[in-house]
Order: C-alpha cells, then structure tokens, then sequence
C-alpha cells in the first residue's frame, strides 16, 4: 500500500522550547522540525519564541535570526531572499512556499516549519531533492532541434510563439507544487510530477523545438502524466503563480489527439 | 490478463472514462427520474416497467456504462495506492472479474425481465 | 560514525486540508460509494426478475433505518459525482483551470450536490410515506 503514515523513525516528536528574551512585547512561536543526521533517532519540532519587533517581515528572516542568534545548528537552504532562486522552498503553516515570500503576520497562530512534504531528509528543512531532478533530466529540458541556426542571428521566434512561453519560462524548479501534490506522495518514482510537467510542457510549447513527437512518445505510459487527477494542490500552492495543473492538462489534450 | 499499462492503452483508458463519464450524464439524469416515477412499486409493477423495450434498452446501457466507468475508475485507484507489483495485479483482476460479474448478473436480470422469462 | 537512515518528512499529518484537494478525494469516495451501491441495485434488479423473496427483502432493506442511510449517502455520492464530474470534465477540455474559477465552481458543487440531496432525499421521503 502506499505510505499513508510515516515510518517509525519519521514520526514527529516534541522538542525544546527557546523562550523569548526579557522584554519581548510581540512574540510569535515557531515550531520547527528539526532532525540531525549525526545524531539520528526521531525528528523533532523545536519552539523557538521570537519578538517580532526585533525581527524582519517575513519567514525566512525569523530562520535567519533563529540560527544567528539562538541556535546555530538550525539547517535550510536559501539564497536570493526575493523569490527567484527557489531555495527556501519549505512546508509553512501547512502548504508549500518560498519562505522569503512569507510574510510571518499572514500565520495567524504558531508558526510551524516543516521540510517539504514526503521525501528523505538531509538535515532539519534540508530534504533531498535529487531524485525530482533526475526527473528532470529524464524530460530533456533543452532545446532540441535538428536544423541549423541562421548563421547571423539566433533562431526566430514570433510575438505569438513567444508569448506561448509565458506562465511557463518563470518556473524556479523550487518543487513547491510536486511536493504538495498527494498522487505525487504515493508514486514519486512513477509519476513526474506537476514541476517536471510544467517544465516538458514548456519545451513542447517551444515553437523552436521539433521533438515534439518523440517528447509525447513518453509519456504513453499510466504513471508519468496520468497519475495527475486534477487534485490543484499544484497550482494552489506555486509561489509563482503558476499553473502547473494547466499545463498538464496542455500535454493530455495533446496525447489524445494522437490517438 | 490486464493489457499492459505502456502505449497508447494509458490514453484510451484515458479517453474511455471520459467518453463513459459523458454518457452517464444523461443515463444518470434518466435514472433520477426513473427512481422518483416508480418508488415504492411493488415486485409485479417493476416487471411491467421493465417488461417494455425503451426502458429495459436504456436501463441496459446503463448497467454496461455505469460498470464500464466503475471498472476504469477503480483500477485508477488501485494503481495510485497498491505499489506491490504482485498485488496491484491481483487486485486489478479481482476489480475486473467484480465488474463484470456485477454487470452480467444485472444484464441477465434486465434481459430477463424484458422478455418475461 | 555513519549517519542515521534518512527519516520521510510529514506529508498527509501537516499538509493543509483545502478545497482542491478535499474536493479531490471525495471525488473518488464518492466514486467508490457508488460501485459499492451497485452491489445492492444489483440484489434489488435479481430480486426483480428471478425472485419475489429476494425482491422483499431489498425493498424491507430500502425501509430500514440502515436502508435509509445508506440511501442518503448514495443520493449525495451521485450527485456529488455528477457535479463535480462535469467540472473534471471542463477541466479536461481546458476550461476552469485557474484558481478563482477552481474555488468558484468548487463551492458550486458542494452547494448544489448538498441541496439537491436534501431536495431529492427529502422529496422521496415524503412520497414514500405518502404510499
């Protein structure tokens, strides 16, 4: 069956409790899940109190200030802090977003920090990713085309064409929706997931590209696409507002036509 | 045996609970209707009903559809939840063999009471 | 020391319950409600066609307190399915996939599969009484 609960080893237990400095007049709690490779046993969720005057609007900035200030230990991925890099992507207050994109007021009661849902964890909200880009590859996520380029510009594309791109190029590969998507928890080895579709959709989209064929050819499969049930977890979760649902429903219009 | 889930079975299975789904739409509004004309109709009532043609032909299409879409919408759940490649297989089966023997029973019934056997 | 085995961070525990996904599964446990269901129209249509005894007893079913739940359940899985099929079937066309247009024809198919259930449920009730 597939793993509706968690393994022994990955249920949750509860943590320490850093209590708020002397003084603190607007103090919020998170609750994050913690976990040490080096230590191993269960993971667990850590409350850190934090006085949200002495601390910067969104998310990742009480993250920041939890490791510089009260726990050094504490492990996650960011980089840009203004949503284009997709690495603070993490489960907030129960759906996936960029904590950098996160404002800590829109958390009305304690905030709780989880890695993205369903897969292995490296460290705290640290989760390996590498099996999704593996995914990834298998799509061949570049431009593929036989014919040479113009010798003096590059290849032409129209307002039109260009402009089918749109809602798809803006795609950060942060996996917010694959790991909000439940057909994705029960069969992430089978299913590519909505970020993987997203992304074949965006090169059969390319009126550069003339793989088509061969790119639809594998997806005549019950699992890559069709795992999809139009669930919208995926497009309600993208912290980009995309719509990755869409986008799959494109490559299922274009896969029956060829029956 | 299952056709295997490569090629282009996945798309018309695809297409097949579609096609199916669209049917019913009207064979279910039919139904609704059906139930509320002859609710609380005795044994000898409901054979007169089902003794002539137009209904017993639609309430046959019904079954067919409705067992065909139930077939193809229950594997899909199967395939989601059981991973075990052994299992799944067994299950499918079990799902294949349920619907058609809910199905041929239902048919044989309507056949039956169509003809006044 | 070799690191601890990797634990399966939280999914189905912590993931926020919302419309597209709890519309999601009640459409499928709906689905599944009414191929159960079949099993008993089946005992029913059998009754009809090859024995009065058999007939009887479905319909004393029908009549019970039981019967009458599993009526109601069935009444608001059919349309509840119906409903929020149609709305699968928009979707596979490509019609309704953005957000607003998700949660706007969400809500409309609980609206309407809860009154229609009462509706239809409540209507049969007072016919049947009225027999």
């Amino acid at each position: 069956m597939a793993d509706f609960f968690l393994p022994k080893n990955s249920k949750v237990v509860a943590g320490r409790h850093h209590l708020a400095p002397e003084g603190a007049r607007r103090v919020k709690t998170f609750r994050i899940y913690r976990w040490d490779p080096e230590v191993g046993g269960n993971p667990r969720l850590d409350s850190y109190d934090i006085d949200l005057d002495q601390c910067a609007p969104m998310v990742l900035d009480a993250l920041i200030k939890i490791k510089n200030e009260i726990d050094t230990t504490l492990t996650f991925r960011r980089s840009c802090r203004e949503g284009v890099c997709g690495s603070c992507a993490m489960n907030i207050d129960g759906t996936n977003t960029l904590a950098c994109l996160k404002y800590t007021d829109d958390v009305k009661s304690d905030v709780k920090i989880y890695p993205l849902p369903h897969l292995p964890v490296i460290k705290d909200l640290v989760p390996d990713i590498g099996a999704i880009f593996d995914q990834y590859r298998s799509i061949k996520p570049w431009l593929q085309n036989d014919t040479p380029p113009p010798t003096d510009s590059e290849r032409p594309q129209s307002v039109e064409e260009r402009a089918k791109l749109d809602g798809l190029w803006e795609c950060i590969l942060c996996f917010c929706c694959s790991t909000a998507c439940p057909s994705y928890w029960w069969n992430p080895d089978k299913y590519l997931g909505p970020a993987v579709l997203l992304q074949a959709y965006r090169w059969l989209a390319d009126s550069r590209d003339t793989k088509t064929e061969e790119r639809l050819d594998q997806f005549n499969d019950a699992f890559k696409v069709y795992r999809c049930h139009t669930i919208m977890n995926c497009t309600r979760t993208c912290p980009k507002s995309l719509n990755p649902a869409q986008a799959i429903g494109e490559i299922k219009k274009k896969l029956v036509v060829r029956v | 045996m299952e056709r295997a889930v490569t090629g282009t079975g996945a798309i018309r299975h695809w297409c097949a609970q579609r096609i199916s789904a669209l049917a019913l739409i009207a064979l279910m509004l039919w139904l609704i209707e059906a139930i509320f004309a002859h609710l609380g109709e005795d044994r000898a009532q409901i054979r007169t009903w089902l003794g002539q043609p137009v209904p017993a032909v639609v309430a046959a299409a019904l079954v067919a559809l409705a067992f065909f879409h139930l077939a193809l919408g229950v594997r899909v759940v199967l395939e989601d939840y059981v991973q075990t490649p052994a299992r799944l297989a067994a299950a499918l089966a079990a799902n294949r063999i349920a619907c058609w023997a809910l199905a041929l029973i239902a048919l044989a019934a309507i056949v039956t009471l169509a003809f006044g056997l | 020391m070799s690191p601890a085995e990797r634990p399966l961070s939280p999914h189905l525990q912590i993931y926020r319950p919302q419309l597209t996904s709890v519309l999601s599964i009640t459409h499928r446990g709906t689905g599944v409600a009414l191929g159960i269901g079949t099993i008993f129209f089946v005992w029913w249509l059998s009754g009809a066609a090859w024995s009065g005894a058999c007939f009887s007893a479905a319909q004393a079913f029908w009549d019970s307190w039981l019967g009458k739940l599993f009526l109601f359940g069935w009444t608001f899985s059919l349309f509840y399915h119906l409903l929020n099929g149609v709305r699968h079937l928009l979707w596979d066309i490509g019609i309704g996939f953005d957000l607003r247009s998700t949660y706007r024809t969400g809500w409309t198919v609980v609206a309407f599969s809860v009154l229609l259930t009462v509706f239809a449920f409540g209507g049969g009730l007072y016919v049947w009484s009225a027999l």
